[in-house]
């Protein structure tokens, strides 16, 4: 089969990786010099997860991660060196593997890194405070951001983070300006995203429960202003929605949306879609909220919002703009569940500069 | 008529979050425990009073007034006749009298 260029510009750029770490190794071994510590896991040139093909990479990227450091219980170093680009989504689920892999880990300080090469991706990592939050023990504290940045944060219950979140959004995102509308609807989505967190992502004995007692039912969380654009994602490591939905319903509920949504198998992609589709109609099943339609409702305001879940091996794309709904199926799971909100800002909070 | 206004954020909290108790604090079945229930009791009519929280989740709203009926506190049509919500935003009186109307009484253990 014909390789289309992108993938001879891969293929090239690991060839010349190969020869880079083979001098770097031999560097190292006749200097006698330890710049790397343990097995060297390096980053994917172009650290994504919207994208079906870069989505891969990163996902063994971050396999590598936890298999050297929980299974193989080796120290490693993290190369960065080559990347050059990243997105929001990425960073946050590499932020928890890295935070989730420390505190299971048996080592202390299991990780060191080399930091990127490239202007746009170490600022990028620096504004969210991915390193110095990676190094700092008290990972539940919402470290203090610049103007357009939510800094990496984690927690598990969401009520004694909640406001402070909120403030640390309306002053860095907003500055100070969000209207209450909108605070109320960011409210709404972000809460309810917490919410089935707690409630259902790790109802499962799937996950250890050494990891919960250790981590908490935890969600890792951070924001990014990009010009006008809001990009706040959240992200658990739990047993994903397409594994939560049969504890939440029963067979002959989720068969039935899935024949109304015309979707035919329990693909991951069609599950999280049916999951958006019976919080949104309701089931006649008491005490059940809509949640996943509240996680909707802050990029339903806004004309050009877009909200984006990836859980397991599914992604479900949905943009306001045409009221589209994209599915993605992907060959790896993201173990856990990924949510993203993407929306526009208004001109009063358009004012402020990203230049912090 | 006696009437009681409750203002949530300043009585309650301003970030109503959850439905049960092990979700948080500032749940909803706390609310309705707390503040709904003792003041159905005691007065004709309940002011409720939403504006200056944060914002309201689904569960919470669901679990302070639609389970008013699922627990079998008070019936639907007293309910709706004794409840005002009062709110910047006509969605969430709508939200809540759609929970009141969809809920349905548990049976009684």
């Amino acid at each position: 089969m014909k390789k289309t260029n992108r993938e001879k510009k891969e293929w090239q750029k690991r060839k010349q990786l190969k020869i880079i770490n083979k001098q770097i190794k031999a560097t190292n071994k006749s200097s006698g010099k330890k710049v790397i510590t343990g097995a060297l896991i390096i980053s994917p040139y172009m650290l994504c997860i919207y994208d079906d093909h870069y989505y891969e990479d990163a996902i063994n990227f971050f396999k590598k991660i936890s298999r050297k450091i929980l299974k193989e219980k080796k120290k490693i170093t993290i190369d960065f060196s080559r990347l050059e680009s990243v997105t929001a989504a990425a960073i946050l689920c590499l932020y928890a593997e890295i935070h989730r892999c420390i505190q299971l880990s048996e080592i202390d300080h299991p990780i060191r890194y080399i930091k990127p090469r490239h202007a746009e991706p170490r600022r990028v990592l620096n504004e969210l405070k991915f390193f110095a939050g990676i190094n700092n023990p008290s990972y539940d504290v919402i470290h203090e951001g610049t103007i357009g940045v939510i800094p990496c944060t984690s927690g598990t219950k969401a009520d004694n983070k909640l406001d402070d979140l909120m403030n640390s959004i309306e002053n860095n995102i907003y500055g100070g300006e969000i209207n209450e509308e909108g605070d109320n609807t960011l409210y709404r989505s972000l809460s309810e995203a917490m919410l089935n967190v707690w409630q259902h992502a790790y109802k499962s004995s799937r996950i250890k429960k050494d990891e919960i007692d250790r981590l908490g039912k935890r969600w890792w969380i951070l924001g990014h202003r990009i010009e006008d654009n809001l990009y706040l994602a959240i992200y658990d490591r739990g047993i994903g929605i397409p594994e939560a939905l049969p504890f939440k319903y029963t067979k002959e509920v989720i068969d039935k949306f899935l024949d109304f949504l015309k979707l035919k198998n329990r693909s991951d992609a069609n599950m999280i879609h049916a999951a958006m589709e019976i919080g949104r109609t309701g089931t006649g099943k008491q005490g059940r909220g809509k949640g996943l339609q509240d996680v909707r409702r802050f990029v339903e305001e806004n004309p050009s919002g877009v909200l984006r879940i990836y859980s397991n091996r599914g992604g479900y794309v949905y943009r306001m703009e045409g009221d589209k709904i994209e599915h993605h199926s992907r060959k790896h799971s993201l173990r856990g569940t990924l949510i993203q909100w993407n929306v526009k800002l208004t001109n009063n909070s358009s004012e402020i500069k990203n230049d912090g | 008529m006696t009437v009681k206004t409750i203002n949530i954020a300043d009585e309650f909290s301003k970030v109503p979050y959850g439905r049960y108790p092990d979700d948080g604090e500032n749940n909803g079945e706390r609310f309705r425990n707390e503040f709904l229930v003792p003041s159905l009791n005691e007065f004709e009519k309940i002011i409720v009073e939403l504006d200056g929280t944060r914002g309201y989740g689904s569960s919470f709203l669901d679990e302070a007034f639609g389970g008013l009926i699922r627990k079998n506190i008070i019936n639907k049509e007293n309910l709706l006749s004794k409840l005002e919500i009062v709110s910047k935003f006509e969605s969430y009186k709508l939200e809540i009298e759609s929970y009141i109307s969809e809920a349905k009484p548990e049976p009684l253990k």
